[in-house]
C-alpha cells in the first residue's frame, strides 16, 4: 500500500476517535440543596372537622425562586393505584380534611424555578373520624346486640361516650347475643368504589344469631349474614367467632371454619367451610383461637380431640399439627376438649428460621373422665405443636375456672375467674392469687388484657367486665408485677351486658393485637 | 494526488446523498382478502382465539330447534363503499363424525342463509352466522363441522391458518368453550360430561359457556370447594361405586 493509503487511513481512525463527545463534568460548584423546616413527621386531624395547617420554610443554596406544591396520598391500598393528588400551590398548607380515616401522607415538593431543582419532605397524617378513635364495647340486653363508643380524644382517658352507636348508624340492632367483637384493615370491601374491592378498615361483630362487617369510619354495616357468604344467607349457630391470620380474615360459625385469604382479589365474602382433612371429616372447632396477622391460628376442634390450623390462610383442607417428639398430650384424638386456648406470645426468629414462634396455653378437659382437666403449654413451630401437660388439680382454683385471659407478652400469668373473683396463676411455679373481688350482685361477664403502643395513647390494661342487674361495668387496671393495682386506671358504664371490647385508632390494623380470648 | 483517489471520494459522497433519502411508505396494494379472526372484544389478546367453538342445545326448551353459532371474519385491504358477498363451505374432517347440511346444520348455499354471508359497506368485520340444527340423534352423538373460506370475485383468501374454523354441536352435555386448560389445570381438573352433570346436581347452576365465562374468582375457588367437598362425600355414600367418568378415570377436582 502506498504511504498515502496509510497516512488516509490512520487520519481517518484519528478522525473518527476525534468526534467522540467530552461528556466530564467540569463544574466544580456545590450542587444544589434546598431545605425545608417546619413539616412534622407526623399529624392526627379528624375528618370533617380539622384543616390541616403547615407552614414550611424552604432555602436554597442557589440564586433563584421556590415554587411550592403539595400532594395527598393513601397509603396502605389493595386493589386500587392511587395517584397523588395537588391539594394546594402555596407555601402555607391549609387543607380542610374530607379524606377517609386512615393514615394519609401529605408531600411538600419545594421547586427552584430557576435551576427547575426539587426537593421534598413528606409527614404522616393520621385521619380520624368520631368513630376512629376510642374503645368499643359489644354488649347485649339478652336478645340483640349493640355498640358502646368510649372516647379518648386526648389520650387513653376516656371523655366522651356514644351510646348504641351502632343502632344510631344502621337504624337497627344486632340479632343476638353478643359474643365477640375483631378487626380488619385487610377486609375487602366496595364502599368506596362500586366497581373497585379494596382494603377497608371493618369491625367484626359476632353474635350467636350474627356475624357483621361494618366500616369503622361510619359504623355502616357492610355485610351480614345475608350476603357474608358466597353461598347465599346463613343461619349462624353453635360456636362463633371472627378473628384474623396469616393474611386471611376467618369467622367460625356452627363450629365450622370460613377464610377469605385477604391478599387475593375477592368481594368481602367468605368461601365455602374449611374441612379437616381429605376425608371432610366432621368437626366442631371451639370458639378459641391463637392467631394473629402474621401467623396461621391454632385452633382446636372438639369432635375429633385435634389442634388445626389452616396454612398460610387458604386452601380448602386445614392441617392437624404434627407432634413434637416429646408432647405430653398428642396433638390428633387426644380425647380431649378445650376449655381455653390463648396466646401467650408470638416472637419471629431470624436467621436461619424466618418464623414466628408462638406460645400459648390450652386447657383441656378429659372427655371419658370430665374430672380430669390439665393446663397445657403450647409453643408452634410451623406445622409442629409442642404440649407440655401440667394436671389441674381440683384443689386449684383454676379447676373451676369459667373465664380465662393470659397476659400476652407480659407478665408469665395466667387470669382467670372462679365465682366472680379474678385470680391469677403464675405460670412459673403454679402459685395462684386472688387479684379482684366483683363487688356484691356484679357477676363478672369477661376479662382481657389489651396493650396499645401509640405514642400519647399507649396503655396496657387488664379489664374486667362486670354485669349487675340490667348495667354493665368495665375496669380497666394498671398492673405492677402482673398484680392488678387496686383501684382501676378507668371505669366504663353502661346499660345492656358487656360480653367484648377493642381499642380502636386509626393507626391500629391486622398486626396490632393478638386475636385470642 | 492521483486520479483513482479522487474518484473513491466522489463516490463516497454520493452515496452518502442517497443514504439521507427517506424511507417510502408500503401501502397495501394487493388485492382483498378475507380471514377468520378472534371477537372484536379478544382482538388484542390472542389472534387465534375461537379458531374451534363447541355448542349444546342441552340447555335448550324441547320446543327449540335451531341455534345460530358466530364467528368472527375479517377483511384484509381497502374497504368497499359496497357489501360485498364472502363465501363458505364446508371441509370435511378426518376420523371425525362431520355435520351433514341439512340435516345437522343450515348449507351454506341455502338462499336462507346464504345472503348473510355478507361484509357491509365500509366496514372490515363480520360475524358469520352459522345455523344449527337440533336432530333427534345429536342425543346420543356430537357432530363436526369444518368451515373454510372460498375465493371468489370480492376476496381472494388471507392467511392460510385463519382461513378456517371448526364447529363441535351436540344435544348432550358438552364442554364449554370457558372450559380452558387453564381451567381445567387451577380449578376443575380434566372435563367429562359424567363430572359436568355432578357440578350440575350439585350447584344447581347451569355451567353452561355463559356462567363459566362470567364466575368472578372468589366464586370459582369457592365452587371449586363446595364440588370437591361433594365428591369426596358421594364417594364416602358410595364405597363400591365411586364417582367416574365415562372413560372410567375417578372424578377429582384439584386441591
Amino acid at each position: 500500500m502506498k504511504k498515502i493509503n496509510i497516512y488516509l487511513l490512520l487520519l481517518g481512525c484519528l478522525s473518527i476517535l476525534a468526534c467522540s463527545k467530552d461528556k466530564s463534568n467540569y463544574d466544580y460548584s456545590e450542587a444544589e440543596h434546598i431545605d425545608i423546616e417546619g413539616i412534622e413527621s407526623k399529624y392526627s386531624v379528624i375528618s370533617l372537622k380539622d384543616t390541616l395547617k403547615i407552614s414550611p420554610t424552604a432555602k436554597s443554596n442557589k440564586d433563584g425562586e421556590l415554587e411550592y406544591r403539595w400532594g395527598f396520598y393513601e397509603t396502605n391500598v389493595q386493589g386500587r393505584a392511587e395517584p397523588l393528588d395537588t391539594i394546594a400551590r402555596s407555601q402555607n398548607l391549609r387543607y380542610f380534611i374530607t379524606e377517609d380515616a386512615k393514615d394519609w401522607v401529605a408531600v411538600c415538593i419545594v421547586k427552584n424555578k430557576k435551576t427547575g431543582y426539587s426537593q421534598y419532605k413528606t409527614a404522616t397524617v393520621t385521619v380520624s373520624t368520631q368513630f376512629t378513635r376510642g374503645w368499643y364495647v359489644l354488649k347485649d340486653d339478652g336478645n340483640n346486640s349493640d355498640l358502646d363508643l368510649y372516647l379518648t380524644p386526648q389520650n387513653n382517658v376516656v371523655n366522651g361516650k356514644i351510646e348504641n352507636v351502632y343502632s344510631a348508624a344502621n337504624n337497627q340492632k344486632i340479632e343476638g347475643k353478643a359474643n365477640f367483637i375483631s378487626f380488619s384493615s385487610s377486609y375487602k370491601s366496595n364502599i368506596l368504589n362500586p366497581a373497585t374491592y379494596s382494603n377497608t378498615r371493618a369491625l367484626f361483630l359476632v353474635t350467636d344469631k350474627d356475624v357483621q362487617a361494618i366500616n369503622v369510619n361510619n359504623l355502616k354495616k357492610i355485610r351480614d349474614r345475608q350476603n357474608l357468604f358466597l353461598g347465599g344467607p346463613q343461619t349462624i349457630s353453635g360456636t362463633t367467632g371472627a378473628f384474623v391470620g396469616s393474611s386471611a380474615n376467618y369467622v367460625i360459625n356452627n363450629a365450622q371454619l370460613y377464610n377469605i385469604y385477604a391478599m387475593s382479589a375477592n368481594t368481602g365474602q367468605f368461601g365455602n367451610k374449611a374441612m379437616i382433612d381429605g376425608n371432610n371429616s366432621a368437626y366442631e372447632l371451639s370458639k378459641f383461637m391463637i392467631s394473629g396477622g402474621s401467623n396461621d391460628p391454632i385452633l382446636f376442634d372438639n369432635l375429633g380431640g385435634n389442634f388445626v390450623t389452616l396454612g398460610n390462610g387458604y386452601g380448602s383442607t386445614m392441617t392437624i399439627f404434627s407432634d413434637d417428639k416429646d408432647n405430653d398430650f398428642s396433638t390428633t384424638k387426644n380425647n380431649q376438649k378445650a376449655l381455653f386456648l390463648g396466646m401467650k406470645s408470638n416472637i419471629y426468629l431470624p436467621d436461619p428460621d424466618y418464623y414466628y414462634k408462638t406460645v400459648g396455653y390450652a386447657i383441656l378437659q378429659d372427655k371419658t373422665d370430665p374430672s380430669l382437666k390439665s393446663l397445657c403449654a403450647l409453643e408452634k413451630n410451623k406445622y409442629v405443636l409442642k404440649i407440655k401437660k401440667d394436671s389441674i388439680g381440683p384443689s386449684s382454683k383454676l379447676y373451676d375456672a369459667s373465664l380465662h385471659t393470659l397476659l400476652f407478652e407480659d407478665e408469665n400469668l395466667l387470669y382467670f375467674v372462679n365465682n366472680n373473683q379474678v385470680y391469677s396463676k403464675n405460670l412459673s411455679n403454679g402459685f395462684e392469687q386472688l387479684q379482684f373481688n366483683a363487688p356484691g350482685g356484679e357477676q363478672v361477664t369477661f376479662i382481657k388484657h389489651l396493650k396499645y403502643s401509640e405514642s400519647g395513647y399507649a396503655f396496657n390494661f387488664f379489664v374486667v367486665g362486670t354485669k349487675i342487674g340490667s348495667n354493665y361495668k368495665i375496669r380497666m387496671f394498671t398492673k405492677n408485677s402482673g398484680n392488678l393495682d387496686p383501684n382501676p386506671a378507668q371505669i366504663l358504664e353502661g346499660t345492656g351486658t358487656a360480653r367484648s371490647l377493642i381499642y380502636i385508632a386509626p393507626s391500629v390494623y391486622d398486626y396490632t393485637y393478638p386475636w385470642s380470648y | 494526488m492521483k486520479p483513482y483517489f479522487l474518484s473513491i471520494i466522489a463516490g463516497i459522497v454520493c452515496i452518502s446523498f442517497n443514504s439521507c433519502k427517506k424511507d417510502q411508505y408500503y401501502i397495501f396494494d394487493d388485492i382483498p382478502r378475507l380471514q377468520f379472526g378472534p371477537p372484536l372484544s379478544t382482538l388484542k389478546l390472542n389472534e387465534y382465539t375461537d379458531s374451534l367453538k363447541s355448542e349444546t342445545f342441552f340447555y335448550e326448551a324441547q320446543d327449540i330447534h335451531q341455534d345460530t353459532v358466530y364467528f368472527d371474519i375479517y377483511t384484509v385491504g381497502e374497504t368497499s363503499k359496497k357489501d360485498r358477498k364472502y363465501q363458505l363451505q364446508q371441509i370435511q374432517l378426518n376420523g371425525l363424525e362431520n355435520a351433514i347440511p341439512g340435516k345437522h346444520f343450515v348449507a351454506f348455499d341455502d338462499p336462507a342463509v346464504a345472503n348473510l354471508y355478507v361484509i357491509k359497506s365500509d366496514s372490515v368485520h363480520a360475524r358469520v352466522p352459522i345455523v344449527i340444527l337440533r336432530d333427534g340423534e345429536l342425543k346420543n352423538k356430537t357432530v363436526n363441522l369444518g368451515i373454510s373460506i372460498v375465493e371468489n370475485e370480492n376476496f381472494a383468501i388471507g392467511e392460510p391458518t385463519k382461513s378456517w374454523r371448526k364447529l363441535q354441536f351436540t344435544d348432550r352435555l358438552s364442554q364449554p368453550n370457558a372450559w380452558t386448560t387453564s381451567y381445567s389445570t387451577y380449578y376443575f381438573g380434566a372435563y367429562s360430561v359424567r363430572k359436568h352433570e355432578f357440578m350440575i346436581e350439585v350447584t344447581g347452576k347451569k355451567w353452561d359457556q355463559e356462567f363459566i365465562a362470567n364466575l368472578a374468582s372468589d366464586q370459582t375457588s369457592y365452587y371449586k370447594s363446595v364440588l370437591g367437598m361433594a365428591v369426596i362425600d358421594y364417594n364416602k355414600r358410595h364405597p363400591s361405586a365411586p364417582l367416574r367418568a365415562e372413560n372410567g378415570d375417578l372424578i377429582t377436582f384439584p386441591n
